[in-house]
């Protein structure tokens, strides 16, 4: 097989499982939390991807050009809106709900998603939209190409690299190194005890999806970026992937979503690449199924003991 | 007076946020890669947001004083009850044993079944149309009903099973040359079958695990027949057959040696004939597995569903196997998906993977969410306003979806249980019975 | 005579040992209590016994009318590499996986109710003891369906014998109740006669009378005394209230640190100082 194929293909897996992993924290933190699975998550990564486009259209509008400047701006702005976003989930869709039924909050969730499709699809339009080309420029591998071979790595997927570490490294500080980060592994081990010692519980949940939608925001604005399209379904096979991102790190595990979303990244682009591209998703959803049954806890997890 | 200042104080706040939220997404409408203003929208929303909230703000108070003044006279009653519970009870259960109320019930059922049987003959095509997918619906409901709302499985790929009912038919005709009415419960015992090798490995996990892998099989199914198009014809789909009436066919000029509806009638052709049989035919399978459904919910099988739902391991201490007893309720409400898939894939004469996407298991958990999780006649109330309202209400068919979201959030939050919380099965007591 | 008889239980979580060579008899027709402090191993005993936690070695036999049953083989063991071979036996662990687990156990006549009251909530009290009562229709569903003879006659009887515990324990007048409307004594007797309804052997009962008051707790001691003497059910019991156990046991086993201390009769129990040291902390590694 050619070398440099499957150099090409490490390199898009690996781009695709940043993608991946970034929006799996956002399920592992919730799940880790509140033990339930935020299905309005890939919507609001969704939401991100909107919010770069219109930024960058705004920024545009204003007449700014320099790269760098929309870069950070189109960034700051598209990860504070959907960190928003995130909050105004949990407020209107988590919290008011009764300790009723199991059922209650997955239901809420789809019902959110739901209304989070449609208010795009109505506000913004059914069509696919799209961003201007931004960055443009690759980097083969090697610079000269043997015999027309080469690995090319576009400037983008460096920057979404870059942005993937530096946004998990930022999480990691927060939730390793400060009180609010103790707080919530405090919440996620035991809540009840954590409230009893005077813990705000509900303000953890809440900075919970904050963080959550934050990296989604981050992630929205490097596929963004990246491959230049989106509709407002975008979130639903996203959503379900990094789902199973989460799921193959062994959930609740911050280290585990990356390197979960690393594994079905680079899965899914070799599926993709030597077997068959139209059944991508079927792959990844089949993987999703297979680890669901065979390993629930996780490729490194331990299995639980049952609480009567 | 400080409550209401305070009210209104948290409606700005929350109008405040709103329009924050609003701004961007609706504010700024994507034009290729420019933006057009739209700076009234967003202010519109957050106001009627702000409305909103005032008027909950306000109102909240009023319900809860309300609330308590029921509350105390509950209390006076339950008092008396002391003495006279027995006597209470007793009465109760004469009532509700009476011949006249089961007379109101069942003479209020067969008019009721007479009204739909004599709808086809007075609606036009279209409206029968209408009425034929409010039952598929019904149907769908009803077979959701059994897996989410009596057995707590929420399973978010259920239309994975009405593809299979659908293209059941359509491929059974198309490559084994089955007709309509081997294909019904073929079709049901496939979506059966496909129901349990999925659910065999994923009913021993958690809850969200199901939904989530329900939600990836629906998915999987989908892209399935849209990309193995040497088998199922891929976007472009398949045709399917339609029923016949005794080997009769409802064709104008049947094939050689068969007779025609009409012409064994001896009736002037008419291509209606054929939408009111397969109403009549739905109508009647929709009432016997309502009728079904109201007789499981009274035994071991149906007790033992919502048993689960309430609390698996209580059931396992009274010696129910958990994962028999899931697979049957997932096996049942695929079958029924399966046999709806086949009517509709019958009735639009006409199959393609984009009727069986991720909306539309959706609709059919709002259909199952807004009756009442758990109520039959809930879901057959809900599958029919959810699909015949926005036939009335053109402007509103763009924004159901959005609306039945808001409304499955606003259930779970205020009302969980259903609107009307369903009706349980009493026993004959004593001699009495 | 024996019922049930638990022989060297060890249960292990992780690292932590919980249980440690437990061996203990509940002769039939006897209330046999488990007591000991906070963490001792009680209800991880229960546990075990009733198939929710698969203890990691020991016995625990049940003596049936047709003879002895092995409950941790009910359970059902998971597969590894060595049952591939030989198939016969890989065939009998499969099915054991597919179908063992602690549901099995009840079926074998082990009934029991938990610490925390676990009612179907939504269901009336009638419902709760009919779900019980699942195995005393057939299983056909047909019959069912068109309302058979044979299937009303099972529902007569299954809502008559529901009615007569309902009747036994003070709950006649809630019998169309969602459970969950019940108060906290009565969902705690709707436990115990939803047990009941199973036809069990053996009942274990996890603290019946937690959170109840000083009456509810005397009628409760007198309901297990009269099931007991009545009935011809065995009990085995865990519980705080040391009045109650005193009351109605025949027989005590005390555990400490996962471990049997002491077992014998009520008075004997008492007096023994290793159960006051237990309790009490006076000596052992309290000091040390």
């Amino acid at each position: 097989m050619d070398p440099f194929l499957i150099g090409q293909q490490v390199v898009n897996g690996l781009i695709l499982g940043a993608i991946y992993g970034l929006i799996a924290v956002g399920y592992t933190m919730v799940y880790g939390i509140m033990g339930m699975i935020n299905f309005a998550h890939g919507e609001v990564y969704m939401i991100a991807a909107y919010l770069t486009a219109i930024f960058l259209a705004l920024l545009a509008s204003f007449g700014v050009d320099s790269v760098p400047v929309v870069l950070f701006l189109t960034l700051l702005g598209t990860v504070a809106f959907t960190a928003l976003h995130g909050w105004a989930v949990e407020r209107v869709a988590y919290r008011p709900l009764g300790r009723s039924t199991r059922l209650a909050p997955l239901i809420s969730a789809i019902g959110i998603s739901l209304v989070l499709q449609n208010y795009l699809r109505l506000s913004q339009g059914a069509r696919t939209q799209g961003v201007p080309p931004l960055l443009e420029g690759v980097i083969r591998i090697p610079a000269e190409g043997a015999g027309g071979h080469f690995v090319q790595i576009t400037y983008i997927q460096v920057m979404i690299v870059i942005m993937a570490l530096a946004g998990m490294g930022v999480l990691t500080w927060l939730i390793q190194a400060t009180s609010l980060g103790r707080a919530c592994r405090a919440t996620q081990q035991d809540r009840v005890m954590a409230e009893l010692l005077g813990v705000d519980t509900g303000r953890i949940i809440s900075v919970v999806f904050v963080l959550g939608a934050a990296m989604a925001g981050v992630a929205g604005v490097l596929v963004t970026l990246n491959y230049g399209s989106f509709d407002f379904f975008i979130g639903f096979v996203t959503g379900i992937k990094a789902f199973t991102a989460a799921v193959l790190g062994g959930i609740g595990s911050l280290p585990g979503a990356m390197l979960g979303g690393l594994v079905l990244g680079l899965s899914e682009s070799f599926f993709s690449g030597f077997v068959n591209t139209d059944y991508k998703d079927v792959f990844a959803f089949a993987i999703l199924i297979g680890v669901l049954i065979f390993r629930p806890s996780g490729l490194m997890g331990s299995p639980e003991v049952e609480k009567v | 007076m400080t409550g209401v200042a305070m009210v209104l104080r948290h409606s700005l706040w929350v109008a405040l946020v709103a329009l924050l939220l609003f701004f961007p997404l609706t504010g700024l409408l994507l034009d290729g890669y420019r933006l057009t203003w739209r700076w009234e929208l967003p202010l519109q929303l957050a106001g009627g947001v702000f409305c909103l909230t005032l008027l909950g703000g306000l109102v909240r108070p009023l319900i809860g004083y309300w609330r308590s003044g029921r509350g105390l006279s509950g209390l006076v009653s339950s008092s008396f009850a002391g003495e006279g519970s027995a006597s209470v009870a007793f009465f109760l259960r004469a009532a509700h044993g009476s011949r006249f109320r089961s007379l109101v019930r069942v003479s209020g059922f067969v008019l009721l079944l007479l009204v739909a049987v004599s709808l086809p003959f007075l609606l036009g095509k279209y409206w029968l149309n209408v009425a034929t997918l409010a039952l598929i619906y019904v149907l769908l409901g009803l077979g959701l009903n059994i897996v989410v709302g009596l057995a707590g499985l929420l399973d978010l790929g259920f239309v994975a099973f009405y593809a299979v009912g659908a293209y059941g038919l359509a491929l059974g005709h198309l490559h084994l040359g089955l007709g309509f009415w081997e294909a019904l419960p073929l079709g049901g015992l496939l979506a059966a079958c496909f129901g349990v090798l999925l659910g065999f490995p994923v009913l021993r996990m958690h809850g969200d695990y199901l939904a989530i892998v329900t939600l990836g099989f629906g998915e999987i199914i989908r892209l399935v027949l849209n990309n193995w198009t040497a088998f199922t014809g891929g976007p472009n789909g398949v045709s399917a057959p339609f029923p016949t009436f005794f080997g009769l066919e409802f064709s104008r000029r049947p094939q050689a040696g068969e007779t025609a509806f009409h012409q064994f009638f001896d009736i002037p052709f008419g291509n209606v004939h054929r939408y009111i049989f397969l109403y009549l035919v739905l109508l009647s399978v929709s009432v016997f597995l309502i009728f079904v459904i109201g007789r499981l919910r009274r035994m071991p099988l149906g007790r033992a569903w919502e048993a689960l739902r309430e609390d698996e391991i209580a059931c396992r201490s009274l010696g129910i196997d958990p994962v028999g007893v899931k697979l049957s309720a997932f096996a049942m409400g695929a079958a029924i998906g399966g046999v709806g898939g086949v009517f509709f894939a019958a009735s639009q004469g006409f199959v393609n993977p984009t009727s069986f996407g991720f909306h539309e298991s959706a609709l059919v958990l709002a259909i199952v969410v807004l009756g009442g999780l758990g109520s039959t006649v809930g879901t057959v109330l809900a599958a029919l306003v959810v699909t015949i309202l926005p036939e009335f209400l053109r402007d509103f068919a763009d924004y159901r979806i959005l609306v039945f979201g808001l409304a499955m959030v606003g259930m779970m939050i205020w009302r969980p249980r259903g609107l009307i919380r369903p009706r349980r099965p009493l026993y004959p007591s004593g001699e009495g019975g | 005579m024996t019922l049930l008889s638990v022989r060297d239980l060890d249960m292990h979580f992780g690292g932590l040992r919980a249980l440690s060579r437990v061996s203990f008899e509940v002769g039939r027709g006897s209330v046999v209590s488990l007591i000991g402090p906070n963490g001792a191993g009680k209800t991880t005993v229960f546990n075990c016994i009733t198939g929710f936690y698969r203890a990691t070695s020991g016995s625990i036999r049940l003596s049936q009318s047709r003879g002895d049953v092995e409950l941790l083989e009910l359970l059902g063991a998971p597969l590894t590499v060595a049952d591939l071979f030989p198939p016969r036996h890989l065939f009998r662990r499969l099915a054991a996986k597919m179908f063992g687990g602690s549901h099995r156990i009840a079926r074998a006549g082990v009934a029991r109710t938990f610490q925390h009251i676990r009612l179907f909530r939504e269901l009336t009290s009638l419902e709760n003891l009919l779900v019980a009562q699942h195995r005393r229709f057939g299983r056909n569903i047909l019959a069912g369906l068109v309302g058979s003879r044979g299937f009303l006659r099972a529902e007569g009887r299954a809502v008559a014998l529901a009615l007569e515990w309902l009747q036994r324990f003070e709950l006649e007048t809630e019998v169309d109740r969602p459970a969950g409307e019940l108060s906290y004594g009565q969902q705690r007797r709707l436990e115990i006669a939803r047990a009941l309804c199973t036809d069990p052997i053996l009942l274990c009962l996890d603290e019946p009378a937690a959170g109840l008051n000083d009456t509810e707790t005397a009628a409760i001691a007198r309901l297990i005394r009269e099931l007991v003497d009545q009935h011809g059910v065995t009990v085995l019991l865990i519980e705080h209230d040391m009045r109650l156990v005193m009351e109605i046991s025949d027989h005590i086993v005390v555990l400490d640190h996962g471990e049997v201390i002491a077992r014998g009769s009520p008075a004997m129990v008492q007096h023994d100082p290793r159960v006051l040291a237990a309790y009490l902390g006076t000596e052992g590694e309290g000091v040390e």
